[in-house]
């Protein structure tokens, strides 16, 4: 399997950011934007990190309860998923795990099987945080979701040494 | 069917639902138009590619208004009215068919099935042509159907758990999983199934499945796309790009200004672009 996948430097979105980030805690950000600006997650995001939880991963939203907004789009598509997320501390194996599971998910929601899942075009963001709640850093990988899991497995294996 | 739910944006589960409820909508067109026309004599229900200018003037000239004419002349009143709601249901199950089948091989074969219902609707019944403030406005289904985009609006919304009135998001209870709930009221309406007519006792347990419902639903924008989610969401009616003359301006006060497009031949499909941009012709006559 190849892991070809695309990686760029990523900044996100301050006001996306969680504030008071705790350490081993995963953080889902918002990926589109309201009219007026306001961060929003899509719709079908809305479950994920209720999901997550009952696997045992700590995934949460970056946004709190009541500042929250997520956007319904009637459209046939997308072409591609796209995930963000944000953590404090050195990434672990955690943080795969979480976008494994966000992608089978994404997948058997349409009716995917896990393998259509993981050849499916995707686009995971990930932003390393301080604990003040600003980006240290952060990386787009954009790819199959195999790609993606074994470019993300690599930057894993790098931040080890 | 999937009706009643939002439909899936992707995947299987919309290929799924796309073909069942084409494949249902095209056996209804069919079914209909062979019961209007086993009672009928030989109509001209040929669909004419572009390009044939004269087999477009055999289909819409004096010739075939006569021939429609004389048909209309010859059918009991009680026969055309039982006609009617056939031939309308047959029209639009038609169109839905080619729109949820757009992307299927039987896309063309349900686009054949728009235009020979369309033309026996045109032909018996008329496609009529009225007057919307200055302009001219048409809800032709074959010029409709032609038009080859439709409508995504953006939507906020809360969604609340039946089960404990929190945002789904925040609380552990799943979707589709059955729990023990007390009933509640939020304001006229039951908490467990938001009905404001149920028989469910306020205070009192019931077993219960576990569902989402839209609260504080706010739309954010409505933007043109190729492919709407709900593939019946298009344009029911448009504006001819041009003034009424005073001679059409007559005919619509009599009701009788008629499109000639549902009578043939096809003149193509038109993008959101190419719709806005005017190209082709209009069809009042």
């Amino acid at each position: 399997m190849s892991d070809a996948a695309k990686t760029t430097d990523w900044t996100p979105d301050g006001a996306a950011l969680p504030s008071g980030p705790q350490e081993g805690r995963i953080y889902l950000l918002p990926t589109r934007s309201l009219a007026d600006g306001q961060p929003a997650y899509v719709e079908r995001q809305r479950t994920w990190p209720k999901e997550a939880r009952s696997d045992g991963l700590p995934l949460e939203f970056a946004m709190e309860s009541g500042n929250r907004q997520f956007l319904s789009e009637y459209s046939s598509g997308p072409e591609f998923w796209e995930v963000a997320l944000a953590f404090v501390g050195p990434i672990t194996d955690v943080i795969l795990l979480a976008v494994q599971m966000i992608l089978l998910k994404a997948g058997r929601d349409v009716g995917h099987s896990d393998a259509e899942s993981l050849a499916h075009p995707v686009k995971v963001s990930i932003a390393e945080l301080t604990f003040d709640g600003s980006a240290l850093r952060g990386v787009a990988v954009e790819g199959t979701g195999d790609e993606v899991l074994s470019t993300i497995k690599g930057i894993i294996k790098a931040a080890k040494k | 069917m999937f009706e009643g739910k939002v439909p899936p944006e992707s995947g299987p589960f919309r290929v799924q639902y796309l073909e069942a409820n084409g494949l249902a909508n095209l056996d209804q067109a069919r079914l209909w138009l062979d019961e209007v026309l086993g009672g009928l004599p030989p109509v001209p229900v040929e669909l004419v590619e572009n390009g044939s200018a004269d087999r477009a003037r055999a289909l819409t000239g004096p010739e075939a208004h006569e021939r429609w004419s004389t048909i209309r002349r010859d059918m009991p009143a009680e026969v055309l009215e039982t006609i009617a709601d056939q031939l309308e249901g047959a029209v639009t199950s038609a169109v839905a068919a080619f729109n949820f089948l757009e992307d299927h091989p039987l896309r063309e074969e349900a686009h054949k099935v728009v235009h020979r219902t369309a033309a026996v609707r045109g032909g018996l019944l008329g496609c009529k042509i009225g007057l919307k403030g200055e302009s001219l406005e048409s809800e032709c289904p074959v010029d409709l159907s032609h038009l080859r985009w439709g409508f995504s609006p953006g939507i906020v919304a809360d969604f609340v758990c039946n089960i404990c009135s929190s945002p789904i998001e925040d609380c552990d209870h799943i979707a589709g999983t059955t729990y023990v709930a007390v009933a509640g009221r939020f304001g006229k309406v039951c908490s467990l199934c938001h009905s404001a007519t149920c028989d469910h006792v306020e205070g009192e347990v019931y077993s219960i499945e576990a569902v989402s419902y839209a609260t504080a639903i706010r739309s954010e924008e409505v933007s043109v796309v190729e492919r709407p989610l709900y593939p019946l969401a298009r344009a029911a009616a448009f504006t001819l790009p041009r003034p009424p003359s005073q001679v059409e301006l007559v005919a619509v006060e009599t009701g009788t200004l008629e499109c000639n497009a549902c009578l043939g031949p096809c003149r193509g499909m038109k993008t959101f672009a190419e719709w806005q941009a005017g190209s082709g012709d209009d069809e009042a006559s």
